[in-house]
């Protein structure tokens, strides 16, 4: 069990705990978070500090509000973290959509000089804009930035700027496309996925993406294994391991 | 160079080590990869009639002996399955199906749909320790249930069936044995261990959300060990040893005590699915040390 140290309101359905204790840890890695007798459920590191980590929570089903609504004090269960982070080879641009800045946020604090370029529906799903001042805002709805997709915004960086790695994290249907444009300008590309997990460590099969396991050999997967994984922005599976699409898989995550 | 080689119920094995259900069995993607890392035959994550959800987390923790699971038999049920299932073409090892119900008809149920696909057999864990209406917590493991479950399997499919057995039950022996007339192949010896526990002390909460969980690993080792020694003096039909294996040496000892074949499920935490490769090469090394040509030679040598 971790101390919850402080809790930073992020929007209005979204919010930062920072969590006491030091934790070595690849940005890009996730952790299993623990409210006993609720439910367990993997976090990408959303921060970090001197003898700190964060995670960012945003408010979906009971167990994201249960944990949105830790205070200062309060103590939940953490193990981890797992997984694999992201290993990019600079100059690097840093593609974020909605709350996948939380997961590539450290990676921008460890390489201040990398491009982040974090998209999200409208204004006040934009994250982090005090926090990283010199990040490229777009919006779908045009009320903060560039109008349109981060993909975008990532085209025009690609054309101007040489660039060595892409890391993205967001909805499925972008990271595909993000891998997508990286394939055709042949630029190297490592995407942060999720999936619902059970045992976080590699042995249940549940988290499976093509013949890859989003916990153990992700959640951060290069371009070598994306190009082998059929299932990569295409499905997902529920709960009970049945197959559904994509899109189907999010609403679902998001009731 | 040593062979390791091996028949289970008429079913060719490149070598003896078989994926134990429940782990990395949810799709055909996952068993090509254990198979091409190595192991003989792999076994799916057992399948229901309807779809489950499972218990929710934490379903599985490590402790210093192994594993303690509770996932609760999450699955997509038989039609997910079929679907899933239905080509294994691309799976270059045998495939063994893992089915469960919660009566010898639903066994059936499920078997007769199953049966029809390519699966070299076909495994019923009358055993899981966890899953309120299934397994030993539905006395599925007495061997008048067993014998009654695999009797209601044995008549809808010519294909191989394996029964998998709990450690835990006191009539051991006679639960195989009851097996064994009602028509069952082989016996899976054995399902987890307990259920066992682990509690957070600053929570004052089981960890498992299910409360309880079965135990794998190092922990269970030395009883599945003993499990197949007996279940060997016990029935005919070959025994495919499983409990905390995650060296050659624990499966050559697994042979000696009585296996044909040999379950690999908690080791793959340790190693991921390359732990099989890594066995079969301990195994073949001390074969070759110890002048032993053929894995076959080695079943049961304990009994001789």
């Amino acid at each position: 069990m971790v101390t919850v140290s402080a809790v930073r309101k992020e929007s209005a359905d979204t919010c930062t705990l920072w969590l006491e204790g030091a934790l070595r840890f690849t940005p890009g890695q996730f952790v299993m978070i623990w409210l006993p007798g609720v439910d367990e459920k993997p976090y990408s590191i959303s921060g970090e500090a001197p003898g700190r980590i964060a995670i960012t929570v945003r408010r979906r089903g009971r167990f994201s509000s249960l944990l949105a609504d830790r205070r200062s004090g309060d103590r939940i269960g953490l193990r981890g973290p797992y997984g694999k982070g992201f290993s990019p080879e600079p100059p690097v641009v840093i593609v974020a959509g909605g709350c996948g800045i939380a997961a590539v946020a450290p990676l921008k604090e460890r390489l201040p000089e990398a491009v982040l370029i974090a998209g999200a529906r409208t204004a006040e799903e934009i994250l982090f804009r005090d926090r990283f001042p010199d990040m490229l805002v777009c919006t779908d709805d045009g009320t903060a930035g560039y109008r349109g997709f981060p993909t975008e915004l990532l085209e025009r960086t690609l054309d101007r700027d040489t660039v060595k790695t892409v890391c993205a994290c967001g909805p499925e249907p972008m990271l595909r496309a993000v891998f997508e444009m990286c394939e055709r300008r042949k630029v190297e590309c490592q995407v942060g996925l999720e999936r619902y997990m059970k045992c976080g460590i590699g042995v249940c099969g549940h988290c499976s993406c093509g013949d890859r396991l989003v916990c153990r050999d992700g959640p951060v997967f290069d371009s070598s294994a994306l190009r082998t994984m059929a299932d990569f922005g295409r499905t997902a599976r529920l709960k009970d391991g049945r197959v559904v699409s994509i899109e189907e898989y999010a609403t679902w995550c998001s009731v | 160079m040593p062979d390791l080689s091996t028949r289970l119920c008429g079913i060719e094995l490149a070598n003896p080590l078989v994926l134990a259900s429940g782990i990395l069995g949810t799709t055909r993607a996952l068993l090509r990869r254990v198979a091409l890392a190595g192991a003989g035959a792999v076994t799916i994550k057992s399948v229901s009639l309807e779809p489950r959800g499972g218990h929710p987390n934490p379903t599985v923790i490590t402790f210093e002996a192994g594993m303690m699971n509770a996932v609760g038999y999450s699955n997509p049920g038989l039609e997910g399955a079929l679907e899933e299932f239905s080509d294994l073409s691309d799976v270059p090892v045998p495939v063994i199906a893992s089915i469960i119900g919660r009566g010898p008809e639903e066994f059936a149920r499920v078997a007769e749909r199953i049966g029809k696909l390519p699966f070299a057999a076909i495994e019923l864990p009358l055993s899981c320790p966890h899953t309120p209406g299934y397994g030993t917590l539905a006395g599925q493991g007495t061997p008048e249930a067993t014998r009654a479950i695999t009797r209601a399997v044995r008549s809808t499919t010519d294909k191989p069936i394996f029964v998998k057995v709990s450690p835990n039950i006191q009539a051991l022996c006679e639960a195989c044995r009851a097996a064994e007339e009602a028509g069952a192949d082989a016996i899976t010896a054995v399902n987890t261990l307990g259920p066992g526990m682990a509690i957070n002390i600053e929570a004052r909460r089981p960890v498992l959300a299910f409360g309880v969980g079965g135990v794998s690993g190092p922990a269970l080792r030395p009883i599945a060990l003993r499990c197949v020694y007996d279940i060997y003096r016990a029935v005919r039909i070959p025994i495919i040893g499983t409990g905390g294996v995650s060296t050659g040496a624990h499966a050559i000892e697994m042979l000696m005590a009585g296996a044909t074949a040999v379950g690999i499920g908690t080791a793959v935490y340790l190693d991921g699915p390359e732990a099989f490769g890594r066995i079969a090469r301990e195994m073949k090394e001390w074969m070759s040390q110890h002048n032993v040509a053929r894995v076959g030679d080695l079943v049961g040598a304990v009994h001789r």
